[in-house]
């Protein structure tokens, strides 16, 4: 498939996915930022009003992401191209909304004040107590729509170009194959299902989010017209959950293409490859419920249901992803490099990563912990170490095989940074939540001080890892397609 | 692009169309629903309160200039109305005791207006009265025996009301404020007691200059 | 020539007027019936006008997008509580609805075979969550939207939309896990 793109068009198509990657790579690191802020003023080291602290906090969820969703889909689309024809027109238009939308963002949180977190669970966005106005609001929730107008685009691409190719999303699954009518040997490529699974999710969050957003737009413009809070927040979550959930499964690809080109053996989807994901589809579309074990006025079976399947949800791709990734790499010779050392990376941060949030899948230990900075604990070392590093590693690799960059010495500093610095920021969130620390607190105890500024330490040390990472990266784009094309991969053997 | 010129313009030519639609059809995106548009154009057009006869708890009969050079504080209901109507009163017994003691009387008075005279008599408006405490004196309840005269201020202050054939009606409800010529100075979320009470007494300040 | 004619005679049953004021006294009737049906004449009236005007139409609305900008417009417009509201209390927005619906079915009719894949699945999905959202709204709301409609019938309408969201699902479900490749090869 390969060596049927020509010259001109696998260029261009780099570019673009270049483009992805710097402006994904330079929010998050920009969002780091605003997160050691953050922690230096719980910390008690910087003197932070808590409006600006607030503010902070919603760019940084927001941006954060989907500064990783853009990333992550840029990987998606590089490796995903290889098997479906997609649209180049529509992943660019996805690049412009999501511009959009960002700059609406904004401006919506530092010019007009907008800050109820990223979530902007109902009825806040209309009730900040005289926080923020209604422009402020209506900028951050029409430029929230409009960066999921762009990613629904990019998602009906993939969504049609997967059934022209297999003939529809169960078979781009491998339904077939699970059911036996077709062998294994021709079931779609690890990508495709991926890529069918993000599409479900996603197609389902962002129309899901588009309801949500909208009544949140109506009820800011004219708040006569009152909602069901819970309902809001159930398909809130809905959008919320899945949204961010599918970034690591759209990160994973690279962990699918890049270690069997770097270890020749190919990654097969099997029957119990393709049932994990199926599982998976199915959970992550239902589980957001463990977001809601607070809500006591919830049906009792939703919760039961979202604890039971929360600790399943991830599990079956996970399991079957890191034992896959053990068994290609084991004894196979790798050459350890910054690409895969940082996919390895990733594999180890995402099942670590899901650990903490299994305790607190758990109605009795959440009662407790959710509002704690345990929660960000998880979501930090699963995101951190896991889903963008998953992103980094396929910079290296693009790096790699598009041109003659060679790594140095800096870069291994700068994982070693990282890894350290991500380490650091979450075990300060566990520490945290152990300590019953609140989150979203913009001020803090004397006690609970400690973990917030060793947390920020960390978040210096990610800061300087990433500034490598993106140095590299632009150091890359500039001496681009020196190497050729994809047909150097052979040389990563 | 050159050749599809056309079709790129109409493209421009339909979205500016929407927009002027959308525009024009609410009021310049302020007024969404039926009521909203009501509101706004009942403000916009601040409508005099017509010269109409009233009978009042106490069976005073008078004509609503009396109140001439005092602020009104209205509502609209029927007594035997079991939904909104009681809330509407509660919500306005708030607000009145929300209004300094001293205006009370003197710069504003409140008066409910019964749209359903034919079973709303004095009797009746008396116990309505004792149910939510009012005085009889500085907050009123009303009713216009004049089929008209009832029509005619319905329609000029925009209360639909539908009869929901079962004794019952449907109505639109809020607080209105009328000024001291008798023309409608403002119209309040019924809802929104705080909002409301702040509103009159603003009013008010800025009035007598206090 | 068969569908206009049929289109014609639609249109002419709407406007009578006792069919008009019965359907426009129950909300439902009025949003999930009156509304569709005026398209569903100007989508039968267009097969006609559509090709005698042919050349305008390739001119005019070569991708479908115009067409269906009006349509997402006109629409929406009439999703508006409002408009429903005003339609029976003013007779120019009723006029309006009477003139604007059929052209609605008339630029449906001629977009939607124009447009690609990705253009209709949006369209779709857009539709779906304003369906759904109008479905929440209407059951929800704990005012009266309408003042020429009762809260009970508001409701009513609320789970009518809710029905056509959920076939709307339905369908979708069916459209992307049914094999298409038959089609493809």
């Amino acid at each position: 498939m390969v060596t049927t793109i020509n010259k001109g068009e696998f260029k261009s198509r780099n570019n673009l996915i270049a483009t992805y990657l710097i402006i994904g790579g330079l929010v998050i690191a920009a969002m780091m930022v605003f997160g050691i802020l953050m922690l230096l003023a719980q910390g008690g080291v910087l003197d932070l009003p808590p409006a600006a602290f607030y503010q902070f906090l919603t760019i940084h969820g927001t941006g954060m992401i989907g500064g990783a969703a853009l990333a992550a889909s840029a990987v998606m689309w590089y490796f995903l191209s290889n098997y479906v024809e997609l649209s180049k027109k529509v992943f660019k238009l996805n690049l412009i909304l999501s511009l959009i939308g960002v700059v609406m963002v904004i401006i919506g949180v530092f010019s007009f004040k907008y800050a109820s977190a990223w979530t902007f669970l109902y009825p806040l966005p209309a009730l900040s107590g005289g926080a923020w106005g209604v422009t402020g609001a209506l900028l951050y929730l029409v430029g929230m729509l409009i960066l999921g107008v762009g990613f629904l685009l990019l998602y009906i691409d993939t969504g049609r170009a997967i059934i022209k190719k297999h003939g529809s999303l169960g078979k781009g699954l491998g339904w077939d194959v699970i059911s036996g009518k077709r062998a294994e040997k021709d079931a779609p490529s690890p990508t495709v299902v991926a890529s069918t699974m993000v599409t479900i999710v996603n197609v389902s969050a962002l129309t899901t989010g588009a309801t949500v957003l909208i009544m949140n737009i109506i009820n800011v413009v004219n708040p006569a017209f009152t909602f069901d809070p819970l309902l809001a927040k159930n398909l809130t979550y809905a959008f919320g959950h899945i949204f961010a959930n599918s970034i690591i499964y759209m990160g994973v690809i690279a962990v699918y293409e890049i270690l069997p080109r770097y270890t020749n053996r190919p990654w097969k989807s099997n029957r119990p490859f393709l049932i994990a994901w199926t599982m998976s589809t199915a959970f992550t579309l239902v589980i957001y419920t463990h977001h809601m074990l607070m809500d006591s006025v919830m049906p009792k079976w939703m919760l039961i249901m979202g604890q039971v399947l929360s600790y399943a949800n991830g599990l079956p791709v996970l399991v079957i992803t890191a034992y896959g990734a053990l068994m290609i790499v084991y004894k196979s010779g790798v050459k350890w490099d910054m690409a895969s050392g940082l996919i390895f990376l990733s594999m180890f941060g995402w099942v670590v990563g899901v650990v903490p949030a299994i305790v607190d899948a758990t109605i009795v230990v959440n009662h407790v912990m959710h509002n704690t900075k345990w929660v960000p604990g998880h979501f930090h070392m699963y995101m951190g170490l896991g889903a963008v590093v998953m992103i980094f590693g396929f910079i290296y690799y693009l790096s790699k095989v598009d041109s003659s960059l060679q790594t140095n010495g800096l870069d291994k500093v700068g994982f070693i940074s990282y890894t350290l610095g991500i380490i650091s920021v979450s075990v300060g969130f566990l520490i945290s939540g152990a300590l019953s620390t609140p989150r979203r607190w913009a001020t803090h105890f004397p006690e609970w001080m400690a973990p917030a500024v060793f947390g920020a330490i960390g978040g210096v040390l990610a800061v300087v890892g990433l500034t490598i990472f993106i140095i590299h990266f632009i150091r890359y784009v500039k001496v681009r397609g020196t190497a050729g094309s994809d047909l150097n991969e052979q040389k990563l053997a | 692009m050159s050749k599809n010129w056309r079709n790129t313009t109409a493209i421009f030519l339909t979205v500016l169309l929407g927009c002027v639609l959308f525009y024009a059809g609410t009021d310049g995106f302020r007024a969404f629903t039926a009521e909203s548009a009501r509101t706004y154009k009942l403000l916009k057009d601040k409508p005099k309160f017509p010269d109409v006869t009233l009978e009042d708890s106490k069976g005073r009969v008078y004509s609503f200039s009396e109140f001439e050079g005092k602020y009104i504080m209205l509502t609209f209901i029927y007594t035997s109305c079991s939904d909104v109507c009681p809330k509407l009163e509660m919500n306005l017994a708030e607000v009145y005791s929300k209004v300094p003691k001293a205006w009370i009387g003197e710069d504003i008075l409140f008066l409910s207006i019964s749209f359903d005279p034919a079973r709303d008599d004095v009797d009746t408006l008396e116990k309505y009265r004792k149910a939510f405490e009012s005085d009889g004196e500085t907050w009123r309840m009303a009713r216009i025996a004049d089929q008209a005269e009832l029509d005619h201020l319905l329609e000029e202050f925009g209360v639909i009301v539908i009869p929901d054939g079962e004794g019952g009606f449907t109505h639109n409800s809020a607080f209105y404020l009328v000024d001291r010529k008798g023309y409608l100075a403002e119209v309040m979320d019924f809802t929104k007691i705080d909002e409301a009470a702040n509103t009159v007494v603003t009013t008010l300040k800025n009035d007598t200059g206090e | 020539m068969k569908q206009t004619g049929l289109g014609i005679i639609l249109y002419g049953i709407l406007v009578i007027p006792p069919v008009k004021a019965y359907i426009e006294s129950i909300m439902l009737l009025h949003m999930l019936v009156q509304l569709p049906l005026l398209i569903l004449a100007g989508w039968f009236i267009g097969d006609m006008l559509i090709k005698k005007f042919h050349p305008f139409f390739t001119a005019w609305n070569t991708d479908g997008v115009p067409g269906m900008i009006l349509v997402v417009f006109i629409t929406m417009y009439w999703m508006l509580p409002r408009a429903l509201d005003e339609a029976v209390s003013i007779y120019y927005i009723e006029l309006f609805k009477f003139i604007s619906l059929p052209f609605v079915g008339l630029f449906l009719r001629d977009s939607w075979k124009k447009m690609q894949t990705l253009g209709k699945s949006f369209i779709f999905l857009n539709y779906l969550s304003m369906f759904a959202l109008m479905a929440w709204l209407y059951i929800d709301s704990p005012i009266q939207i309408c003042n020429n409609y009762l809260e009970t019938q508001q409701k009513v309408l609320g789970w009518g939309f809710l029905v056509i969201t959920i076939w709307m699902i339905l369908y979708l479900l069916q459209a992307v896990f049914t094999d298409h490749s038959e089609k493809a090869e």
